[in-house]
């Protein structure tokens, strides 16, 4: 069984990986020194190395007051975090719609064999979220606090033993999605709101806790106790480093294992009637020709793109993310209400620094604005979202010229549309004046249309045509490059904010926008130069 | 009419189809032959404008594929060897898509998905995804959609695979109509029997050549297209 397990496991190794494998694939094409396994250990370990700096600068000040245990703490709940998130998303395809179902089942393997290498697959890569987390938390602790035999078990016990509960309460949670999509004639848009909802409860949780590590060194006991009643193995994992305390560190064997061992009693028995039950898909067979509406060719291909992008839960779910969270967090402040007023009270806030900060709430709005539309990153995935079809769009009498068009302002459409809404009532709540929340909105715009077109050339260039919306949306070279250049530029005018002094934000606003205007222009000239001749070449 | 002039395709310097030429006249279904890997699908791609090339010229009415490609594609209908089409819309939504592209009156659209539909015998299934389509299914509606807007020229790459017996049928007697109306097929197949009852004129393919171009009673003389054709393959 294990040599089949594993012979499984090799044929789809790839998809344990958690770096991004077509730019992986596509720099080790450039440099022949580099190959995919060598450029994964470099990224690993740069990952490692900053996520250790950073941890560092943590413990610094926890180590001064003797509670440097509680950096582990913090660490381990954001590993479990991730790792449950994860688990959400991935337990989706590696689970349940899993693309090699029809072929496994139809060949001479044992289904537990099929199961225990998606299990390990799931845990596999939980792993590499742990060891990128744990390792360098453990070494900084260690650089403060020893090192100790009993360090190094709970360490090497807790790295092997927190993925478990993350995979049991993660795949759950995700069949239940899924369950709850199957029931409705609409799968998609409740598999989305589902997600959605998740997601809300988790960025409040990983909120708390990045607010929490604000103020670490004034609030470490409170951390502690909150990460502790957020997952109870977290307080244990600490307090077995802190204390080296073996019956805990069983404890924490217990607590993941039975769960672990209940899990796979049920889904060795109930796996393959779910994703048996999850692929029926049958056609309802009652439809009558009755009347059907013309729409112009824009409006049609506009069309197209919306019904395509609104029925992937994993396109929408990975690209509206960052407006949809924008305008939840202007609704919440809407009706939480936000008195600049009661900065006053704020020791050491002067008025001078109050009227200072009230004038600069629009370069705060807009830089709220300028991370979120930076990051948004729908047209970076639209052309190879095309996938096979795009001999569709090939055959069929249209230019080029509108298809990109289309694909640019389909994604402004859906950034702006929240992000202007967002403005609008953060404007108000904030007593902008109307001619202010319009420059916000002119900026937002500008921003918008640069990055959309930014997105549309990179995935001109990068193009990655699959079936699968997973490996096109989320391990795209494309998609992944353009979330890196969109965090750049917003860090750059973060930046320039701070060093360039001006005596009116909206000076600042504008000088930016211009800039997006005068580059988004530049690079419009060369889509329109370029851009037909690389859309023909692709295959 | 089709006509292809010295048309050559290479992939990574690699010639895969070297220097062919034909001509599909008005009213004529025309056979393409080879067996896999031999260049029909290349071919088909570069004439419908899906593939550039680096030589030769692929005229549609007289028009350059290369040169006026929208007024080309859109005498043109191109039915794939394989229905990859936008599996998340509803097959109702699709046929809409295509008929918007190519400007059909709301009308003469809603007669001939019901003409094409119930010959098929698609059209109660035109309300669901296209996703819980069967590969024939998917066939049939790509079929449909390339009809709407009533081709002058029609590229079939495989048009029969998947598709059940009726359908088959169906689309050899849609094939004649269509023919009679003055439009011109070109279709490449791997079934013989029907090419060979089907064409007016034929070629055959072999590693990016044509090796035997002519009507069908030309090539196949008193035997048959399959022994003709396994001779020269």
């Amino acid at each position: 069984m294990l040599e089949k397990v594993w012979m499984l496991l090799k044929a789809d190794r790839h998809s344990i990986s958690i770096i991004n494998e077509d730019l992986a694939k596509r720099t080790a094409s450039k440099f022949k020194m580099l190959n995919y396994n060598s450029i994964t250990i470099i990224i690993m370990s740069i990952l490692v190395i900053l996520i250790g700096l950073s941890v560092n600068m943590i413990a610094e000040e926890l180590a001064k007051k003797g509670a440097t245990f509680i950096v582990l703490a913090i660490m381990g709940a954001t590993t479990v975090l991730l790792m449950l998130m994860n688990t959400i998303y991935k337990s989706q395809g590696m689970l349940f719609d899993s693309k090699d179902n029809n072929m496994l089942l139809s060949m001479p393997i044992e289904k537990k064999v099929i199961l225990a290498e998606r299990i390990i697959k799931l845990m596999l890569t939980q792993y590499i979220w742990g060891a990128l987390f744990i390792i360098p938390a453990t070494v900084v602790y260690i650089k403060y606090e020893g090192l100790s035999v009993g360090i190094l078990i709970t360490t090497l016990v807790m790295l092997f033993f927190m993925p478990i509960l993350p995979i049991v309460v993660g795949t759950i949670l995700g069949y239940i999605v899924k369950i709850i999509s199957s029931r409705f004639k609409n799968k998609n848009l409740i598999q989305i709101i589902t997600s959605i909802i998740i997601f809300i409860l988790f960025y409040v949780v990983f909120g708390k806790i990045s607010e929490y590590i604000q103020n670490v060194t004034t609030m470490d006991t409170e951390i502690f106790e909150f990460l502790k009643k957020l997952y109870y193995p977290i307080g244990l994992y600490a307090e077995c480093v802190y204390k080296v305390d073996y019956i805990k560190l069983l404890q924490i064997i217990i607590i993941n294992i039975i769960p672990f061992i209940l899990f796979i009693l049920f889904f060795s028995i109930e796996y393959f009637n779910i994703i048996s039950k999850l692929s029926e898909n049958h056609a309802k067979s009652n439809y009558v020709i009755k009347d059907v509406t013309c729409k112009s060719l824009f409006m049609t291909l506009l069309t197209k793109e919306a019904k395509r992008y609104f029925r992937s839960s994993i396109y929408l779910l990975n690209t509206i993310t960052g407006p949809v969270m924008l305008l939840i967090a202007s609704i919440f402040i809407a009706f939480k209400g936000l008195d600049m007023n009661t900065l006053k009270n704020v020791e050491g806030m002067t008025d001078e620094m109050l009227s200072g900060l009230i004038a600069y709430i629009p370069m705060f709005i807009f830089l709220l604005v300028t991370f979120t539309v930076s990051m948004t990153n729908i047209s970076a995935s639209s052309i190879s979202y095309e996938g096979k079809n795009i001999f569709t769009l090939k055959a069929l009498p249209i230019k080029v010229k509108d298809i990109f068009n289309v694909k640019i302002l389909f994604h402004c459409l859906i950034v702006l549309i929240p992000t202007i809404f967002a403005i609008v009532i953060s404007s108000f709540v904030l007593k902008q004046s109307i001619l202010s929340t319009l420059i916000m909105i002119v900026a937002a715009i500008c921003q918008t249309v640069f990055f959309a077109i930014v997105g549309l050339v990179i995935n001109l260039y990068m193009p990655k045509i699959s079936t699968d919306d997973v490996s096109v949306v989320k391990q795209s070279a494309s998609s992944f490059l353009s979330i890196i250049i969109g965090i750049l530029v917003a860090v750059g005018i973060m930046v320039a904010s701070l060093r360039i002094k001006v005596s009116s934000p909206f000076i600042f606003i504008g000088g930016v926008s211009a800039i997006f205007v005068v580059l988004s222009t530049i690079l419009y000239s060369h889509l329109k130069l370029v851009g037909e001749e690389k859309f023909r070449k692709i295959n | 009419m089709i006509k292809v002039e010295n048309y050559s395709k290479s992939y990574s310097g690699k010639k895969v189809v070297d220097n062919i030429s034909f001509t599909v006249e008005d009213g004529e279904i025309f056979g393409f032959i080879g067996h896999n890997g031999a260049g029909k699908t290349t071919t088909i791609k570069s004439i419908v404008g899906i593939l550039d090339f680096e030589e030769g010229r692929v005229l549609i009415n007289g028009m350059d594929i290369k040169k006026q490609p929208i007024e080309c594609k859109k005498l043109l209908a191109y039915i794939p060897d394989n229905p990859d089409i936008y599996e998340n819309l509803k097959a109702i939504e699709y046929l809409n898509f295509i008929a918007d592209i190519y400007n059909v009156s709301r009308e003469t659209r809603l007669d001939r998905f019901r003409k094409y539909a119930d010959l098929f015998g698609m059209t109660e299934y035109l309300g669901d995804e296209i996703s819980t389509y069967s590969h024939g299914m998917k066939q049939k509606l790509v079929i449909i959609a390339a009809l709407v807007h009533d081709p002058k020229i029609i590229i079939f790459d495989e048009p029969f695979v998947g598709l059940d017996p009726k359908a088959v049928f169906d689309l050899k007697e849609v094939m004649r109509k269509l023919c009679e109306t003055g439009a011109s097929i070109f279709f490449s197949t791997h079934i013989l029997d029907v090419a060979e009852r089907l064409c007016d004129k034929v070629a055959i393919i072999k590693s990016g050549k044509i090796v035997k171009i002519g009507k069908m009673e030309e090539i196949k003389g008193d035997s048959s297209l399959e022994n003709v054709f396994l001779e020269l393959v």
